[in-house]
């Protein structure tokens, strides 16, 4: 069996694992990087509207920091939304001098764009495709560097012994077989979960296999009853349709032409928070106001942008529009539905990124977490346009530097028999590779999307979500013993799609579980049976950690510091 | 694509939304009938798709396999590969991610012309007998339709594709004139497909590719580059070997064969890039951030 041996192994390759990386080289460190995909094919590459930093005039961080605790309707982490925002016009200016080529003002700065739940404009972009600018111009930095990359490795579980973390048993996709990589300190970089779910802006890896490994690992999962729906996904197909668009000034209208935000939010209309927008398009559609035939979807109208503004400040909107719905939206409406776009909740982590077991954030040594996958917590129960790109950036760099420091420190490397870790991956490779019955993979997968979608999507209740628990059961069983048709082991994405599928459903436990002891509504969680915040019961963290063959929950307090909760009104 | 048509097992599925579109080819944008709304079950024969398959333990040489499926409309060329794989034949490897043209994964041939499968509609493509020839990107195969991208990659580092900075503060903002982000035209925008490298034929081992030059004109016309080399350091590529009207094929419309004769001009000038004093070269480069 392969094995390779490095300071750092990073798993997952978007913007945190690369930010990471990049620090970690400069450190003078050993990196490997592991990602499923190239680098760049990353799904950082799809976020589009923009990166938030107070650098205008007559903004700064506390003004920041207070936007973004209201729009995580108080659930976020407010030391670590603290460090994001003083930290934000930092990374702003390193991309920047990096060769990110932000968008600008008549006078040469980094133009600034309203975007939602936030007072100022404060979302720098480069028109409408910043994620691809920025991943793309930071691999370029860390072609620089020359870390070790291993594109088109998967991860398939960490060893993790004596409680500390020695790295993880990967799966080598290209020639198939196990590699067994150590590390002294690892970190988890592999993103959400969106494909969880049936309506979907995320891509095809955006599985949150990150999530699985902890999970199955023994280590807890939280907040994860908060999955982000963007209000604009396009109609029958889920791609994103970004917020920019609201930013730059579109109108959402219904069925009756009224532009029904007013109703919602008087005050933000269509630049309130996602989870408002989100639950007042779905609250239309079931009030019967819906548009088209079937009253199922709501229109998104841009055309009295002008095609000048939407050609200069949103073309990749208007592109994609017309290849894929074939509407050209300078002359037509965009019909939209919310889809389910970014999980707030995952793996805990301090404000250094170090995975946390407990409600006293004991750490797990040589275990990190950054990005998406990571619950610092900076997005509390509702996460705002353009702080996902901003929290890769900053906790990818910390991750970078606590690791090295974390490398170090140790003095004497313990040795390790991975074989256990190895045996285990290896059965359950051989586990579907061998079985000649079963269901299909992407069945079960389909099965579990729409019942996510139904039963735990925007509105939940009780009895939805105690159905989504049984058919969750039901999938656990049937995933062990998936059909997988390739046979061989090269490049065999069939066998890819059944390991994703079970990690997917193993952690889809820990979501209905933590959405069901919930018994509240907070941020992107509305349960129809709670319709109340509770901040006397509710302001702490949902920790969900496999106990046998159930789940555990337990809590964590937040941190408030200097900005106590209070109603909250777009 | 002379084998006997088949009659299509799988049921027609029923219109579903977004229905019908009209072939649309061609750059201007035109309308489709509106998405909702029962459109009639269309009249086409089914697809006879020809896919290159190759598995690295069986196979010496390439051969191709023939799937018949029903017509969907709306469906793009990485759904249609996805459809089969999940309904027919679950060997059947390709790449494909994001789905709407953002991560460049899902390079193929068709017909032999490179392009993405995500978002090319199958409708657009197909023949008039509703054949279908699937090929991979390159030769460079390692299963089926999924190819080697190592050497595409390694070739983007002949040209440094990394910024040299000029003054080492990274809290200072230079400040960027319209003008300035003009100059680099749309080459920011490339996604790193390796489309323009696939269709740039009789590329010899060693040459610098397409995307790789996009690369190089992206950051020789950024004015906050600090590697005045960089347009020199290219001499060495020149002449091409390759068509660069052929290299011109881009999903983002780039025009990377265009970039590379402006660049081959540009060294003929000798124009050092920075002879002539910039937009915002007014003693007022960089602005300080607190």
């Amino acid at each position: 069996m392969r094995s390779i041996s490095h300071d750092i192994l990073i798993i997952g390759a978007g913007l945190a694992g690369q930010r990471a990386a990049i620090e970690a080289r400069q450190l003078g460190m050993n990196v490997g990087i592991v990602s499923k995909v190239h680098p760049v094919r990353s799904h950082s590459v799809a976020a589009a509207g923009g990166i938030n930093a107070a650098i205008g005039k007559g903004d700064d961080w506390k003004a920041h920091f207070r936007d973004t605790v209201y729009g995580s309707d108080f659930l976020g982490d407010q030391d670590a939304i603290e460090f994001l925002c003083k930290d934000a016009p930092r990374r702003i200016m390193e991309m920047e001098s990096w060769g990110v080529v932000f968008s600008r003002t008549p006078k040469g700065d980094i133009a600034q764009r309203p975007f939602g739940g936030q007072k100022i404009p404060r979302t720098c972009y480069a028109s409408d495709r910043t994620g691809h600018m920025l991943l793309h111009t930071t691999y370029d930095q860390l072609m620089k560097v020359h870390p070790i990359i291993y594109p088109e490795y998967y991860a398939l579980s960490l060893i993790i012994e004596g409680g500390r973390c020695h790295g993880a048993v990967l799966w080598d996709i290209e020639k198939g077989g196990l590699v067994t990589a150590r590390a002294s300190a690892t970190l988890l970089a592999t993103g959400g979960y969106g494909r969880a779910f049936s309506v979907t802006s995320n891509a095809r890896i955006c599985t949150g296999d990150g999530l699985a490994l902890a999970f199955n690992a023994g280590l807890p999962l939280e907040d994860m009853e908060m999955v982000q729906f963007h209000p604009s996904g396009m109609y029958g197909k889920g791609f994103l349709v970004s917020e920019a668009s609201r930013g730059e000034g579109a109108f959402l209208l219904n069925g009756k032409d009224e532009r029904f935000m007013k109703k919602y939010a008087p005050q933000t209309m269509e630049l309130a928070s996602r989870d408002v927008i989100a639950r007042a398009i779905e609250t239309e559609i079931l009030q019967g106001r819906g548009a088209g035939k079937k009253k199922d979807h709501v229109w998104l109208d841009l055309r009295h942008l002008g095609e000048k503004t939407i050609e200069e400040r949103i073309p990749e909107i208007r592109k994609t529009v017309h290849e894929q719905l074939g509407i050209d939206c300078t002359k037509e409406r965009i019909p939209i539905l919310p889809t389910a776009h970014y999980s707030m909740g995952g793996i805990p982590t301090d404000t250094r990124t170090r995975v946390v077991v407990d409600e006293r954030n004991t750490p797990v040594p040589g275990l990190f977490a950054a990005g998406e996958v990571a619950c610092v917590s900076v997005h509390g129960a509702n996460r705002l346009g353009g702080n996902s790109l901003l929290e890769t950036l900053v906790f990818g760099r910390i991750a970078g530097m606590e690791m090295s420091e974390y490398v170090r420190g140790i003095k004497t490397k313990t040795p390790i028999d991975t074989k256990r870790f190895t045996d285990h991956a290896d059965q359950r490779i051989q586990l579907l590779l061998q079985n000649i019955k079963g269901e299909k993979s992407h069945a079960v997968h389909e099965e579990l999307q729409h019942t996510m979608m139904e039963d735990c999507g925007i509105f939940r209740h009780r009895a939805g979500l105690s159905r989504a628990l049984r058919t969750q059961k039901e999938l656990e069983k049937k995933s062990l013993s998936l059909h997988v048709e390739d046979k061989s082991p090269c490049f065999n994405t069939n066998l890819l799609e059944a390991l994703e599928t079970q990690n997917m459903v193993a952690y889809a436990r820990a979501i209905i579980e933590s959405a069901l002891a919930r018994t509240e509504s907070r941020g992107s969680h509305y349960r129809t049976d709670y319709p109340q915040r509770d901040d006397a019961r509710w302001m702490k963290h949902t920790m969900a950690v496999r106990n046998g063959n159930g789940t555990r929950i337990f809590y964590k307090p937040v941190v408030v510091n200097g900005y106590a909760p209070e109603a909250r009104h777009y | 694509m002379d084998m006997p048509r088949k009659h299509d097992t799988t049921k027609r599925t029923k219109k579903r939304t977004p229905p019908v579109r009209a072939s649309r080819k061609g750059k201007s944008i035109r309308k489709k009938p509106a998405l909702s709304g029962v459109a009639p079950i269309p009249r086409i024969p089914p697809w006879n798709i020809r896919i290159s398959r190759f598995n690295p333990l069986l196979d010496f040489h390439p051969r191709t396999h023939d799937y018949t499926i029903s017509p969907r409309e709306g469906e793009s060329l990485l759904d249609l590969l996805l459809r089969i794989k999940h309904t027919q034949d679950g060997s059947l490897t390709f790449r494909g991610s994001c789905g709407y043209g953002g991560c460049g994964t899902c390079g193929i041939k068709v017909h032999g012309k490179p392009l993405l499968a995500c978002v090319t509609q199958v409708t657009d493509v197909v023949d008039a007998r509703g054949g279908l020839d699937i090929q991979p990107l390159h030769d460079t195969i390692i299963k089926d339709l999924v190819v080697d991208e190592q050497e595409f990659f390694q070739k983007l580092l002949t040209v440094k594709p990394w910024i040299v900075p000029r003054k080492n503060d990274e809290r200072r903002m230079h400040r960027m004139g319209i003008n300035d982000v003009q100059k680099m035209g749309k080459t920011p925008q490339c996604i790193l497909c390796g489309i323009c490298d696939a269709s740039a034929e009789n590329q010899k081992k060693g040459d610098i590719g397409p995307s790789a030059f996009v690369k190089a004109y992206r950051y020789i016309h950024d004015i906050r580059d600090g590697n005045r080399g960089r347009l020199a350091s290219l001499r060495g590529a020149f002449p091409i070997s390759y068509s660069l009207s052929a290299a011109n094929e881009c999903p983002r419309e780039i025009g990377p064969g265009d970039r590379i004769r402006e660049l081959e001009g540009e060294m003929k000038k000798g124009m050092e890039k920075r002879t002539a004093p910039m937009e915002s070269d007014k003693n007022n480069q960089t602005k300080r951030i607190r």
